[in-house]
């Protein structure tokens, strides 16, 4: 099991006295795509921010490329080659594109590494490339997306967690989104991701968990879960009391 | 946009239904939030309105209640259009609610909290009854002195949904009433919601915890994407495809097939 890129092990974690996550454990091998997958509350959300330091942690193993990732801050793991895309295309609205992705390799002292970066998420995103200078504020909400999954990226991270990418997208923005996040593990990169459209993420995956109120339910490859009739229906308590009411 | 559940309000019977909204729509920038939802809510019972992230159920609530304004689409209450109306119009009106996330008065005692909505011409004396009756409702008597802000996060919910009472409103909404409450106090959350249902009145919930809607609501309206895509008591909903698919999504060789 050492071979995996990122491993948790019963992970625990939450926010203030709430805990969220009880003994959550999965991995993702370099070069797979992962998705993680649960009805609301499950804490798929609270899984990436646990891994990139941002709420409190409670027990638990959390290991990345061998490094122990427990107790480290954020900017610490984003250095380490850990990207991180937020929940709700969060980007700098009154920034031009291309600040956004210089903000995105903020800890990158070197130009030339940068406009080389930003060549890469220009040739992956052709319509950022096209207007660099577009205010963020003012673009769709899938090109958001595609700003906050590029400036992510300016850091050349091995590996990419993207939280509910297609959240709140038009249908061809979904589309558009999960072909991107093929063509990003097409090129090498390594990608969990957290959705709320089960079918779609599995549909990409090599494999997926299913997490239910803060812990493991089910886990396979993308297509069993997505042929697990249980797994469908558990969004809506089946899973529970299959026949109440 | 079909007729979709026009059905299910004809067997329902006029009398029978407290509240239709017809064709709600609110859009925010270029997000259609809410894109022509029409169902009525059958009175004297305990409604669910469910659905995906973003499908629009707080914006709903927030037609209904007067906190948002709608763009287009009527509110029928008591044969009266309350579509644009002001929320303490509505409130007055006797439809009350709480919020996903609490808008209690941190720096009031849970009974100022109870008292703060109180109308003027009620009697200090009956309000007081009364709010010390809900409070000991939902077991918070011995924290009546303490203000909302040092309150746990599932009592400021307890404390929201005793102060949404105090006025014996008719229609009650209650926007995610389950998150964040221990067990304990779910149940007896739910119990009272029984007993207010019990007495006559009208409950609608909106909630993510599938096993309190499918448990304890007798019909469940179901959105996605601003639209209402089906309706019906739970066994149905829980079978029906459309609602699976609007969870777990589509996969894309289907949607183009």
């Amino acid at each position: 099991m050492s071979t995996a890129l990122l491993q948790l092990h019963e992970v625990s974690a939450g926010y203030g006295s709430i805990q969220i996550l009880h003994g959550v454990s999965l991995h993702v091998n370099a070069g797979e795509v992962v998705a993680v997958i649960g009805p609301n509350g499950a804490g798929k959300s609270t899984t990436f921010k646990v891994i990139m330091g941002f709420i409190s942690y409670l027990g638990g193993q959390i290991a990345f490329d061998g490094h122990d990732l427990v107790g480290q801050r954020p900017h610490r793991i984003l250095a380490l080659g850990l990207g991180y895309v937020p929940q709700g295309r969060v980007v700098f609205t009154q920034m031009t594109v291309r600040e956004n992705l210089e903000m995105g390799a903020y800890l990158e002292p070197d130009k030339a590494t940068i406009r080389a970066s930003m060549d890469y998420v220009f040739s992956l995103f052709p319509r950022l490339g096209e207007r660099p200078r577009q205010l963020a504020g003012t673009m769709s909400g899938g090109e958001q997306q595609m700003l906050s999954m590029g400036r992510a990226l300016m850091m050349r991270p091995r590996m990419m967690m993207l939280d509910e990418p297609s959240l709140g997208l038009s249908p061809r923005f979904v589309d558009e989104v999960f072909d991107k996040v093929v063509e990003m593990a097409r090129g090498g990169l390594t990608v969990m991701l957290v959705e709320q459209n089960a079918a779609r993420a599995l549909e990409i995956s090599d494999r997926g968990y299913v997490l239910e109120l803060g812990r493991n339910r089910y886990q396979g490859s993308g297509r069993e879960l997505l042929d697990n009739p249980e797994v469908r229906t558990m969004y809506l308590g089946g899973g529970v009391r299959p026949h109440a009411g | 946009m079909g007729s979709q559940g026009d059905g299910a309000l004809t067997d329902l019977g006029g009398d029978a239904i407290v509240l239709e909204a017809r064709n709600l729509r609110k859009a925010f920038g270029g997000v259609r939030a809410v894109d022509g939802c029409s169902f009525a809510i059958p009175r004297g019972k305990i409604s669910g309105l469910i659905g995906p992230n973003g499908s629009g159920k707080t914006t709903t609530f927030n037609l209904l209640t007067g906190v948002t304004t709608p763009d287009g689409g009527d509110v029928i209450y008591r044969g009266e259009n309350l579509a644009g109306h002001k929320p303490y119009e509505i409130f007055r009106r006797g439809i009350t609610r709480t919020f996903q996330i609490t808008r209690i008065f941190r720096e009031m005692t849970v009974l100022e909290n109870m008292l703060s909505v109180i109308a003027v011409d009620v009697p200090n004396r009956v309000a007081r009854a009364r709010a010390d009756e809900l409070i000991g409702l939902v077991n918070l008597t011995h924290l009546r002195a303490e203000y909302g802000g040092r309150l746990s996060y599932g009592q400021q919910k307890l404390l929201e949904f005793a102060r949404a009472l105090m006025t014996d409103p008719d229609l009650i909404l209650l926007d995610e009433p389950a998150a964040g409450v221990n067990r304990t106090l779910l149940q007896h959350l739910l119990d009272h919601i029984h007993r207010l249902q019990a007495s006559g009145k009208t409950i609608v919930i909106v909630e993510h915890d599938m096993n309190v809607i499918m448990n304890h609501c007798e019909r469940i309206f179901v959105m996605d994407y601003g639209v209402k895509i089906a309706e019906g008591p739970p066994a149905e909903i829980r079978s029906d495809e459309r609602v699976i698919e609007a969870y777990f999504g589509r996969r894309r060789s289907a949607e183009h097939s």
